[in-house]
């Protein structure tokens, strides 16, 4: 058995980090809230329970995620089987090179995918690492607002890890194409979205607004600074409207992920 | 359309969790102090242009985890930047002790020419100080570095701090600078000269406005 009280290593940076998790929310901001407790709880938990990986900066996050749906015994529960069952505990470890791979099918993704967004950031040397680290990290939690947080976290429980790829790249190309080829394809492919969201007893009609501009138009038209700022401005803020954060979650949905492509990286792996 | 700087260069900031980088750098490029932001997740970036001796400089700062085990990450930065600022907490003899563990790191992964500084961040904090000015003196004095106290809650020494290493990294990159000047290179990229590769040959149309953290 697990001895939560023992002292963990990483209390220093837990204690910082609680701080720093949702400073704004109003169930984390107080310092001697319940909000701040219970995620130190489970984080010092956490870091005295995985001895491999303990606490990692990126995980307060995901852990307040699930506090703020459920009581802090069961929120623990759910970060383990997130950690362990889910895998996404291969992130963090190994100086993070299952992380490292992970960019490196992100970027194989675009290239079949979005192959002019792609040229536009090898032109730039803009590379994942630079925009997906606080993405994949933390599961997406940290920056985008929490309506659609919990939508990530959600089909994440239903599909599994792979899931931050359909994420990732929907952001990358969130508005692709016209508004009629996105309503024609939302209505043949919307399928698995709806599963997803009946499955959480969630089955709202879908709603596909039309768009002025598109996440890829706006970074093709960016250079290496103002694609940065892109990613940490204006796109957090862009899901602030619930239409727009149901819209990126039904694309994110209908993307197809060719795991031939990513396997690669285990390839590559061997290699190395 | 009027350039809108002379020479871009990157800085890095590197130092323990919790030590203040982001309250730094958002001091600097946007003279905000926000003591609530969110940890640094992975590395993070701003930018600022300065005028230095009639140069106008744009500087890419990049702002980075301080857990140790995040370094596998950082350290792809090291090779890319010009200049380190690297930053300890007055209030932490532990995170002024890695002082020395992140200098080696930088010495074994940044490039030979890069230049370094040393800053004691919150010197506000008098009343918790653990670490005496005269440590940071000395301990950059054994390094060759220039050392600045700061607090980002009283912007005391910011500017300078940012400016001296500027000043700095042009300096140490002088030479470079005046061959490109004379060929009529419109805009220099010191970050692509050292690396002989790509480009960013516009600076953004816009000034960073408002803080990101």
């Amino acid at each position: 058995m697990t001895d939560f009280t023992k002292d963990s290593a990483q209390e220093g940076v837990i204690t910082r980090d609680i701080h720093r998790t949702f400073p704004a929310h109003d169930y984390f901001k107080d310092s001697d809230g319940d909000g701040q407790d219970s995620l130190y709880k489970i984080c010092k938990a956490y870091s005295v329970y995985d001895e491999e990986i303990g606490y990692c900066q990126g995980q307060s996050f995901l852990a307040a995620v699930l506090l703020l749906h459920m009581p802090e015994e069961q929120a623990f529960c759910v970060l383990v089987k997130i950690m362990y069952e889910y895998g996404l505990s291969a992130l963090y470890k190994n100086n993070f090179e299952d992380l490292h791979c992970k960019f490196y099918q992100l970027e194989r993704l675009m290239q079949e995918q979005l192959p002019d967004l792609w040229s536009h950031f090898q032109e730039l040397n803009l590379e994942a690492h630079m925009y997906a680290s606080q993405w994949f990290l933390t599961l997406f939690t940290a920056k985008f607002p929490l309506c659609m947080v919990f939508h990530i976290t959600d089909l994440l429980l239903c599909e599994g890890l792979n899931i931050i790829f359909n994420v990732a790249l929907a952001l990358l190309k969130d508005g692709e194409g016209n508004a009629e080829e996105r309503a024609n394809s939302s209505e043949a492919s919307a399928d698995s979205f709806c599963k997803a969201m009946g499955l959480l007893g969630m089955g709202h009609r879908l709603f596909v607004p039309k768009l002025l501009a598109t996440s890829k138009e706006d970074l093709l038209q960016a250079d290496f600074e103002g694609a940065l700022k892109f990613f940490r401005v204006q796109l957090p803020k862009r899901y602030r409207a619930a239409e727009n954060a149901r819209r990126l979650m039904e694309q994110a949905c209908n993307i197809k992920v060719c795991w031939k492509v990513t396997g690669y990286c285990q390839s590559l792996g061997s290699e190395k | 359309m009027a350039k809108q700087y002379d020479v871009l260069f990157r800085l890095l900031l590197l130092g323990d969790s919790g030590v203040g980088k982001t309250c730094l750098l958002c001091r600097f490029t946007d003279n905000e102090f926000h003591p609530s932001h969110i940890s640094t997740i992975g590395v993070d970036f701003k930018m600022k242009t300065l005028k230095i001796d009639g140069i106008k400089v744009r500087i890419q700062i990049w702002d980075t985890a301080g857990q140790e085990r995040y370094q596998t990450i950082t350290k792809q930065y090291y090779r890319r930047a010009q200049g380190i600022f690297l930053v300890y907490d007055i209030t932490s003899e532990r995170s002024f002790q890695h002082i020395m563990k992140w200098a080696s790191d930088v010495d074994e992964y940044a490039p030979e020419k890069i230049r370094k500084i040393l800053v004691g961040n919150k010197s506000d904090e008098v009343d918790k100080r653990q670490v005496a000015t005269e440590q940071g003196i000395k301990l950059a004095n054994a390094y060759g570095m220039d050392f600045f106290e700061t607090s980002a809650f009283t912007n005391h020494n910011i500017t300078e701090t940012f400016t001296r290493l500027a000043e700095q990294v042009l300096a140490a990159n002088k030479k470079d600078l005046d061959l490109l000047r004379m060929s009529g290179n419109e805009e220099i990229n010191l970050a692509a000269l050292e690396e002989e590769e790509g480009l960013y040959e516009r600076a953004a149309s816009d000034e960073s406005k408002g803080c990101w953290c």
